[in-house]
C-alpha cells in the first residue's frame, strides 16, 4: 500500500464534523478520483491530507512515512483550485519554475533540462520570462503544474486544478497529465465534481 | 503641477498685503541664486542627511517592530493600547522633553523626533504586509521546498511577501520625515542649518522672496523625492496577483 488514510475526522472548532470517519487505501501509482458535489468536504479532505489543515483525529500514512505531522511529506505535489495564489510573483515563469530545484539544492543542468522541457510541453516557452501578474488565468494553471512537476514528486493531489478554464486547455492538461502520470507511475487523487474530468483520469 | 504653483502665485498676488506681493520671475531668480549660495548647499545638505538619517532609523527599529507584532499576535494585542497612545502625540509636544533629555543644540534631537512617527508608519506596513499574506503561497512553499522552518518560510516568501508594503511605508514616511525634519530646523533644534532654519532667518530679515522660494524648493524636494520612491517601487517592487478572469 502506498497512501493509508485511518479514521480521518475533520472539524473546525464547535461544528459538524466535515470529515467523518474516512479511510482508504490506494496503491503506488494508482489513480483516484473523490467525487461529489460542491460543499461535501472534498478540498477539505485534499487539504487535511497535505497538511494545510491538521485533522481533528486519525491517521495517514505514505509509505509508512506518517504525514499528518506539521511538515508535509517532502515528495509530494499540490494544486488546488486557486493556484493562482500559489505563484511566487517575485519570480519570472522560469524562476517559478526552478525554484522547487532551487529549495532543495537539486537544481543542475539535467534537472534545468527538464525544467525547461516541462515548459515547452506545457506550452509555457514564449512567457519564460513573464512574471505570474502577467500572465492570464490558464497560464498560471500552467505554470502551477510546472511547478509541482519540476521535482518529481512521487504523490499527486489535485483539487479540481483546471476549475475555470475552457474546455479545450483542460482536455490539453490533461491528456499531458495522462502522459506524465503514466510513465513516471505517480500515485493521484484528485478531487472534482465534473464527471467528464473523472472519465479521463479513470483511463490511466 | 506647474499650473496649480501659477495659480497660487496668481491667488498670491490678489489677496496677499502688497509687501508680500512678489512677481514670480524675481522668486524664479531667488531660486537660482539660492543654488549658487554655499549656505543653502550645506542646509540642504543638512535637511537631507537628517531626513534620510531618521527614516534609516525608523525603517531598521519599524521593520523589527512590525515583524515581531506582525507574527506574534499575544505581542500585538498587548501592545495596541500603547501603540494608539502614541500614535495621537503630535511630534512638537514631545519637543519640551527631547530638549529636557538631549539639549536643544544636540543634532541628534531632530532624528528622534522625526524617527518616531515614521516608525509607527514602518511598523504598521509591515504588520499589515504579514497579515495579507497569502497562506495558500506559504503551504505551497512547504510543500515545494520539503521544508516547514519559520526562518525557512521567511526568507523565502514572508521576506518578498512584505517587502512592497515596507516600501509603501517607507515612501508615505519620506515626505513625512521631511516635513518634520524642516519643522524643527525651522524652531532652531539642533545645531546644524537645515533649509527650515534658512527659511527662519529669512523670514527674520524680511527677505520674502527667499522665503518663498525656499519653500518651493522643499515643495520641490518632496515632490522629487515621492516621484523617484513611487517610480522605484513600481519599477522593482509591484508584485501582487489578481485572480484571473479568462483562460
Amino acid at each position: 500500500m502506498s497512501l493509508i488514510i485511518k479514521n480521518l475526522y475533520f472539524q473546525y472548532t464547535q461544528k459538524e464534523p466535515i470529515l467523518s470517519n474516512i479511510s482508504i487505501s490506494i496503491n503506488i501509482g494508482e489513480k483516484i478520483a473523490i467525487m461529489g458535489a460542491s460543499g461535501m468536504g472534498k478540498s477539505t479532505l485534499l487539504k487535511v491530507l497535505v497538511s494545510y489543515l491538521s485533522p481533528s483525529s486519525g491517521d495517514i500514512f505514505f509509505k509508512s512515512v506518517p504525514l499528518n505531522g506539521s511538515k508535509p511529506f517532502s515528495n509530494m505535489a499540490y494544486v488546488s483550485q486557486s493556484s493562482y495564489k500559489s505563484l511566487f510573483p517575485w519570480l519570472n515563469l522560469r524562476e517559478n519554475v526552478y525554484y522547487p530545484l532551487v529549495l532543495r539544492n537539486k537544481l543542475n543542468k539535467e534537472n534545468q533540462n527538464y525544467c525547461d522541457q516541462l515548459i515547452q510541453k506545457l506550452n509555457l516557452s514564449h512567457r519564460t520570462n513573464s512574471y505570474p501578474n502577467n500572465l492570464s488565468g490558464g497560464e498560471q494553471k500552467r505554470l502551477t503544474l510546472a511547478i509541482a512537476l519540476s521535482y518529481k514528486p512521487e504523490l499527486f493531489f489535485l483539487d479540481e486544478p483546471f476549475a475555470g478554464i475552457d474546455f479545450r486547455l483542460t482536455e490539453e492538461l490533461w491528456d499531458f497529465l495522462y502522459q506524465y502520470f503514466s510513465l513516471n507511475n505517480t500515485t493521484v487523487l484528485f478531487a472534482s465534481h465534473n464527471i467528464d474530468e473523472v472519465s479521463i483520469i479513470l483511463t490511466v | 503641477m506647474p499650473v496649480v504653483l501659477i495659480l497660487i502665485c496668481y491667488l498670491i498676488n490678489i489677496f496677499a498685503p502688497a509687501t508680500l506681493k512678489f512677481p514670480p520671475h524675481l522668486i524664479l531668480n531667488e531660486i537660482f541664486l539660492l543654488f549658487k549660495d554655499t549656505s543653502f548647499q550645506n542646509a540642504l545638505f543638512q535637511t537631507l542627511y537628517s531626513t534620510f538619517i531618521s527614516l534609516f532609523l525608523a525603517i531598521v527599529i519599524g521593520t523589527f517592530l512590525g515583524y515581531l507584532l506582525g507574527y506574534n499576535q499575544t505581542i500585538w494585542n498587548l501592545s495596541q493600547p500603547t501603540i494608539d497612545f502614541f500614535r495621537s502625540i503630535p511630534v512638537t509636544f514631545l519637543i519640551p522633553i527631547a530638549t529636557l533629555l538631549l539639549g536643544v543644540s544636540d543634532s541628534r534631537i531632530i532624528w528622534i523626533l522625526s524617527t518616531y512617527p515614521c516608525i509607527l508608519i514602518i511598523i504598521f506596513s509591515v504588520r499589515g504586509g504579514i497579515t495579507l499574506q497569502e497562506p495558500e503561497r506559504l503551504h505551497f512553499y512547504k510543500i515545494i521546498s520539503g521544508k516547514s522552518n519559520l526562518v525557512s518560510r521567511f526568507l523565502h516568501v514572508t521576506l518578498f511577501e512584505t517587502l512592497p508594503h515596507i516600501f509603501s511605508g517607507f515612501r508615505i514616511s519620506l515626505s513625512y520625515c521631511l516635513v518634520i525634519v524642516t519643522v524643527l530646523e525651522y524652531l532652531r533644534l539642533g545645531n546644524k542649518l537645515g533649509i527650515g532654519g534658512l527659511v527662519n532667518n529669512e523670514l527674520e530679515m524680511q527677505h520674502y522672496p527667499k522665503v518663498y522660494a525656499l519653500v518651493f524648493i522643499i515643495g520641490f524636494i518632496g515632490f522629487l523625492l515621492n516621484k523617484s520612491t513611487e517610480y522605484l517601487q513600481h519599477r522593482y517592487f509591484n508584485w501582487s496577483i489578481s485572480e484571473p478572469n479568462a483562460a
